[in-house]
C-alpha cells in the first residue's frame, strides 16, 4: 500500500470526498530544466542528482523528463489495470487508457496544436489520483500514439509501463555470467537498459546460482521471465515505475492486511475458486562451462580480402597569398602540413576510410564488399552509435560534419557539431544516427566523410593540427597537421573553390570483417595467431589463421600472404565470433586457413526431468483442471539441478494443489492499494474474515465524477520459512522445499 | 437585471430558476451505505419569457446561437453576494404561434456553466 498523509487517508475514507488527479505528459520528451546529472566530484551521493543512463529517451530516464500537465477539463476519462493471469509467477505489465478531450481538435492535423507531438509514440506519461490537493502515482510509463475519433471528439492515448521496454530490449553489451546469482544477473540487466539503482528493488533470489548465461542478442524482458519461472517469482513495475523483483516468499513474508473491505466499502463481492497445480514436470538442459579448451570452429569457406588502396583529400590553396599549404590524410603518420597563422579558413571533404567495417547495434558487422571503387555497398538497418575523437596538436576550433550515407537520397548529415578543444587534447565527439528510415535501402557505408572547415582572424598561432581516430570500430587513426608554424603576417585562405587544388593521396587499408557461427556457446577464444601456410607448428589448441593468393607456387593455396595480414580485433558472442584483419600489403589475398579454439559452455549429456504430484489433489480435483488435465510442464534452463527442479515443483504443487478462493470486488476507490498487498475481507453472509492477497487491479475515474475500482484478491498459503537468526528451532517456522 | 452577453435584455424573463449542478456521483455499497465522490458544482439558470414581440424574440435567440458560449449576469440573484454570473452553454424551446395572428411566442432558455 503506497503510504499516504492522514489528511489523504482521512478523505479517502471519508463518505464525501472531492476528487482530484493529473495526467502528465512529456509531448515533447525533453529533459526538464534544472535537471542535474550526477556528477562525480560534485554531486552528493543520496542528493537530487539523477544518473544519467546509457539509454537516453527511454522509461528508463522517467524521472527525467518535463512533463505537460493536461487540465482537468481536457480529459474524458482515464483508467489503469494490472493482472498476474494463470500462473502465480512471472511477469506482470501495468497499463493505461487516458481518454482526452479533444473538441477543441488540438489533436487533429488541422488546427492541433498538439497534433505533431501527440501522434509520436513513446511518450512519457503519469497518471495519478488522490483527493483534495493530494495525489499519488497510479501510473508510471509511455503512451503508444493516440487515437482519434472524430464523432466522439475524443483522443485516447494507450499506455504501458517499462515493462513493454524490458521485453523489447535486446542484450549487446553485458558479459557472459558464470556462477552469478540471480540478483546479480538482473542488476546487471537492469544497468544495460539504463535504470539507475534507485529504480528497481530486488528481494533475494531463492534460486541457487546460474551456472552460464550469455545474454548477448537475447531479449531481457524474456531472460528475466524464464528467471522469474525457475524460481516461481515475481517482476513488475509500481505506480512510480519502480520495479520490483519479488521472491516465492514474498506473500509470506508480507501477509499482514493492510486493509479492511466489508459490505459496506464494497459494491459487489463475486468468489470463485484460484487454479489447481496438483502435477508438475520440470525439464531443465542448464548450459554450465566446461573445463578446458574445445575446437569451435574451423573455416570452410575462403574470404576474400582487398588490396591495400589509396585515397585522400583534395585540400584548395590560394597561391596568390601562400603557396606552402597542402593538406593531406595518411593511414596513422602524422603529416606536417600548413602555414599557420594569419587569417584563414579552411573546408574540404576528406574520406577517411573506404571500406571500414562498421557494426550495429545488434552485432551485425557491415564491411566493404569490394564493389563500387573502394566503397562497396551495405545493406543497413538500426542505427549506430560512435564516436569521433580529434586531437588537437597545438590547440583549435572546428567544425565537424560526418555524412553518411553518402550519395543516397538526400544524403543526410549524421552529425554536426562546432567544438573547442584544448593544445594536445583529445576530443570525443559521440553521435547516434538511425537508419530506420531508410529501411531496405543499401548504403555505401565505405565513405564516411568528415568536412573540416574553420575560420580565424587574428595573429598568432592558431594551427589546425588534429587527429581523427575516428568511429570506434575503425581500426587507425588518421591525421590531419598543420606544418611549422609560422610567426609572420601572413594571410592566407583555403575556401571550397578549388584554385591550384592538388589531391594529396594517403594509404588506405582494406579490412576483412567475417562473422561465423561458432559450435558451441563460447565464453572466451583463445587469441588467434598468424600461421602461416604452414600450420604444423602450431601449438595443440591454439586459434590460428593463414591468408594466401589464389594460386601460386605454394600448393593449392598460392603464395603465403600471412605477413601482410593484421588481425585488428576479434570478439565473441554466444555461439558468433567475429574477427577483423587489415591488409597491410598491395596484394588481394584469401583467408583460406581459420581454427578456433575457446572455453565454451555445454548442457550435460543427461538433461534434469523432474515430476512431482499428490495423489490426493489429483483424485479430488483430477489432474490439474485449470491445466486441461495435463501436467504442468516447466521447460526451463535456469533450473540448475535436478535437486532444485524438485524442490521448485513441490513447492508449486504445496501451495496450489488445494483450491483457494479467489475474491472480485468492486469497492469504494481506494488509490493507495498496491498489487501484492494483503486485505481483509469480511463476508457479512458467511461471517468470514478472509485474508488474501491483491493480484489484480483496475483503477478507473470519469467525467462524471465516477471513480472505479475493481480488485481482484487471491488465498495464498502463507507459510513461515525458517529464517537463520530469525526463527527458533522448534517454532513454527519450516524449512523452504 | 439579467444581462446576456452583456447586453440588457429587451424583455427581462417572467421567470428564472438558477440552479447549482454537482458533479458527483454516488456509490452505493451492499450494505446500502452511501460514498459520494464530488469533483465540483457548477451553476445553470433557466429563464421563461411569455408573448415575446418578434424584436425581443430575436435578440435573445441571436445572443444564445451567436457564439455559441453565453455569458449569465444576474445582479440581483438570491445566491450569496447577489450576483450570479458565468459563462454556459445554451440550450432552449421555441413554442409554436398560430400563423397570420399576431407573432408573439412563449421561449424557455437554459444557460449551463461549462
Amino acid at each position: 500500500m503506497q503510504a499516504v498523509s492522514p489528511t489523504f487517508s482521512g478523505a479517502m475514507n471519508a463518505p464525501w470526498r472531492q476528487l482530484d488527479f493529473g495526467v502528465l505528459i512529456s509531448w515533447n520528451k525533453q529533459v526538464a530544466s534544472g535537471i542535474n546529472y550526477f556528477t562525480i566530484g560534485q554531486s552528493v551521493i543520496g542528493g537530487t542528482d539523477i544518473i544519467a543512463t546509457s539509454q537516453p529517451g527511454t522509461i528508463a530516464q522517467a524521472n527525467a523528463y518535463a512533463y505537460q500537465s493536461i487540465p482537468a477539463s481536457g480529459v474524458v476519462s482515464w483508467e489503469t489495470s494490472l493482472r498476474l493471469d494463470q500462473y502465480p509467477y512471472g511477469m506482470v505489465q501495468r497499463q493505461a487508457n487516458v481518454v482526452l478531450n479533444n473538441a477543441g481538435e488540438q489533436y487533429l492535423p488541422a488546427s492541433g496544436t498538439q497534433f505533431g507531438p501527440s501522434q509520436l509514440p513513446g511518450r512519457p506519461m503519469i497518471i495519478s489520483a488522490g483527493f483534495g490537493q493530494e495525489t499519488i502515482p497510479m501510473f508510471t510509463g509511455f503512451s503508444d500514439t493516440p487515437v482519434n475519433d472524430i464523432k466522439a471528439r475524443t483522443t485516447t492515448l494507450h499506455g504501458y509501463d517499462a515493462i513493454t521496454y524490458i521485453n523489447s530490449f535486446k542484450s549487446t553489451a553485458t558479459k557472459p555470467f558464470v556462477n552469478q546469482t540471480v540478483n546479480t544477473i538482473i542488476a546487471a540487466g537492469m544497468a544495460e537498459m539504463g535504470f539507475g539503482a534507485n529504480q528497481y528493488v530486488l528481494e533475494l533470489s531463492l534460486n541457487t546460482t546460474i551456472p552460464y548465461l550469455d545474454p548477448y542478442g537475447q531479449y531481457w524482458g524474456q531472460i528475466i521471465q524464464q528467471l522469474c519461472e525457475a524460481e516461481a517469482a515475481i517482476f513488475f513495475a509500481d505506480e512510480g515505475g519502480i520495479l520490483h523483483f519479488w521472491n516465492r516468499e514474498h506473500f509470506s513474508n508480507n501477509a499482514t492486511p493492510v486493509y479492511t473491505l466489508t459490505y459496506s466499502n464494497m459494491e459487489n463481492l463475486s468468489q470463485q475458486t484460484t487454479s489447481i497445480i496438483n502435477s508438475v514436470e520440470i525439464q531443465s538442459a542448464p548450459l554450465s562451462l566446461l573445463s578446458g579448451v574445445q575446437n569451435v570452429y574451423s573455416l570452410n569457406q575462403p574470404y576474400y580480402i582487398q588490396a591495400g588502396s589509396y585515397s585522400g583529400i583534395n585540400a584548395y590553396q590560394n597561391p596568390s597569398v601562400e603557396s606552402n599549404t597542402a593538406m593531406w590524410v595518411t593511414s596513422g603518420v602524422r603529416q606536417n602540413q600548413m602555414a599557420a597563422s594569419g587569417n584563414w579558413a579552411l573546408s574540404g571533404t576528406q574520406v577517411i576510410y573506404s571500406g571500414v567495417p562498421v557494426r550495429d547495434v545488434n552485432g551485425n558487422i557491415y564491411y566493404n564488399d569490394g564493389a563500387s571503387g573502394g566503397g562497396g555497398l551495405y545493406h543497413f538497418q538500426g542505427s549506430i552509435s560512435a564516436q569521433l575523437k580529434v586531437y588537437a596538436e597545438r590547440g583549435t576550433a572546428f567544425f565537424l560534419q560526418l555524412i553518411e550515407p553518402s550519395n543516397v537520397g538526400n544524403s543526410p548529415i549524421v552529425f554536426s557539431n562546432s567544438f573547442y578543444t584544448g593544445i594536445g587534447a583529445w576530443q570525443t565527439v559521440g553521435f547516434t544516427y538511425q537508419f530506420s528510415n531508410y529501411s531496405n535501402v543499401f548504403f555505401n557505408l565505405g565513405d564516411v566523410r568528415v568536412t573540416i572547415s574553420g575560420t580565424h582572424t587574428g595573429n598568432y598561432d592558431y594551427n589546425r593540427g588534429f587527429i581523427v581516430d575516428a568511429i570506434s570500430d575503425f581500426m587507425t587513426a588518421s591525421y590531419f597537421d598543420g606544418n611549422t608554424p609560422n610567426t609572420g603576417v601572413n594571410t592566407f585562405s583555403w575556401s571550397g573553390a578549388a584554385n591550384n587544388s592538388a589531391s594529396i593521396m594517403g594509404a588506405i587499408p582494406q579490412y576483412l570483417a567475417i562473422q561465423v557461427n561458432l559450435g558451441f556457446e563460447t565464453f572466451s577464444l583463445v587469441p588467434p595467431v598468424a600461421s602461416g601456410l604452414n600450420a604444423a607448428n602450431i601449438a595443440a589448441q591454439q586459434s590460428f589463421f593463414s591468408f594466401s593468393s589464389l594460386s601460386g607456387t605454394g600448393g593449392i593455396f598460392g603464395t603465403d600472404l600471412t605477413a601482410n595480414m593484421a588481425l585488428q580485433a576479434y570478439s565473441v558472442s554466444g555461439s558468433t565470433a567475429w574477427l577483423i584483419w587489415q591488409n597491410t600489403g598491395t596484394t588481394q589475398a584469401y583467408l583460406t586457413n581459420l581454427q578456433l579454439y575457446g572455453t565454451v559452455a555445454d548442457s550435460p549429456s543427461n538433461s534434469i526431468d523432474e515430476t512431482f504430484s499428490d495423489a490426493t489433489s489429483i483424485t479430488a480435483y483430477g489432474l490439474n483442471p485449470s491445466n486441461a488435465g495435463q501436467v504442468v510442464n516447466i521447460n526451463n534452463n535456469f533450473v540448475p539441478t535436478a535437486t532444485y527442479a524438485q524442490s521448485l515443483a513441490q513447492y508449486l504443487v504445496s501451495n496450489f494443489k488445494t483450491p483457494y478462493l479467489r475474491h472480485t470486488t468492486d469497492n469504494y476507490a481506494i488509490p493507495p492499494l498496491q498489487f501484492g498487498d494483503a486485505c481483509t475481507l469480511v463476508n457479512r453472509d458467511t461471517g468470514e474474515s478472509r485474508v488474501a492477497f491483491l493480484m489484480g487491479i483496475v483503477n478507473r475515474m470519469d467525467k462524471d465524477a465516477s471513480f472505479k475500482q475493481q480488485l481482484i484478491f487471491q488465498e495464498r498459503t502463507i507459510q513461515n520459512y525458517f529464517t537463520i537468526n530469525v526463527s527458533t528451532i522448534g517454532g513454527p517456522s519450516v524449512i523452504a522445499p | 437585471m439579467i444581462q446576456l452577453n452583456s447586453t440588457n435584455l429587451n424583455r427581462q424573463p417572467s421567470d428564472v430558476q438558477e440552479m447549482i449542478i454537482p458533479v458527483q456521483t454516488d456509490v452505493t455499497a451492499i450494505d446500502g451505505s452511501v460514498q459520494r465522490n464530488f469533483i465540483q458544482n457548477k451553476y445553470a439558470a433557466t429563464m421563461k419569457w411569455s408573448m415575446l414581440q418578434p424584436a425581443d424574440y430575436q435578440q435573445i435567440l441571436g445572443f444564445i446561437t451567436a457564439t455559441g458560449i453565453v455569458n449569465y449576469y444576474n445582479n440581483l440573484s438570491d445566491y450569496s453576494g447577489g450576483i450570479l454570473q458565468f459563462n454556459g452553454l445554451a440550450t432552449w424551446k421555441e413554442q409554436s404561434y398560430a400563423p397570420g395572428a399576431g407573432a408573439v411566442r412563449d421561449l424557455e432558455v437554459t444557460v449551463r456553466q461549462i
